[in-house]
């Protein structure tokens, strides 16, 4: 649930990636991400994903 | 929208990771959100993913008064026929005052073309990020 603040974050600083500034939080989620995917954790379609979410509430897929 | 940013395929992974990684954006959850994705890789010892989470979770802001989200999300449960989670979830948006609430639901049910339940509240904006094909529709949300 992301919110627009104005003026500088400061837990979530821009940094560049490309031609496209990314914020210091998001360079470092993508990093743990592909560490993980390149280990083999396998990925999810969109559907596995609200399996995944519905099994945690409890509910049948 | 955080399973989907750690190991969704690569189309709605990197929507997801765009927009977690917007600069000057806060970040809000509820305590609910936080034991619903933490659950299942915290039960099989999955320590990367928990690491994403935990990672996200330092960096963003707690609404985790439960009594006033159940409060704002049990009328708009029953109005809409939001399921109970949603609408909670929906709940601690509206309280945190986020312009924004963004998910991997798809605005429409597939079957019907109905309206999902999620996307009829009033409470605040819903985006989602279900049917997006590049990660510059993500950000162009966010614009």
């Amino acid at each position: 649930m992301p919110e627009r603040k104005n003026g500088a974050n400061g837990k979530n600083q821009a940094k560049v990636r490309g031609t496209q500034k990314i914020s210091k939080l998001g360079q470092q989620l993508r990093e743990i991400s592909d560490q993980a995917l390149a280990s083999g954790t396998k990925t999810l379609s969109l559907d596995e994903i609200h399996r995944v979410i519905s099994e945690a509430r409890g509910g049948t897929a | 929208m955080l399973i989907a940013a750690f190991k969704g395929e690569p189309t709605i992974r990197e929507c997801a990771l765009a927009i977690l990684s917007e600069p000057g954006l806060d970040f809000y959850y509820s305590p609910l959100l936080k034991l619903e994705v933490t659950l299942q890789p915290t039960h099989h010892g999955f320590k990367r993913e928990l690491a994403f989470y935990d990672l996200y979770f330092d960096n963003a802001n707690i609404f985790g008064n439960l009594n006033h989200m159940f409060e704002i999300a049990c009328p708009e449960a029953l109005k809409h026929g939001i399921t109970v989670m949603d609408a909670l979830h929906l709940a601690a948006a509206k309280l945190s005052r986020c312009q924004l609430f963004i998910t991997t639901e798809k605005p429409t049910k597939s079957n019907t073309h109905e309206v999902t339940p999620l996307f009829r509240t009033t409470l605040v904006k819903v985006a989602s990020i279900a049917t997006m094909t590049q990660p510059s529709q993500a950000r162009a949300l966010l614009a």
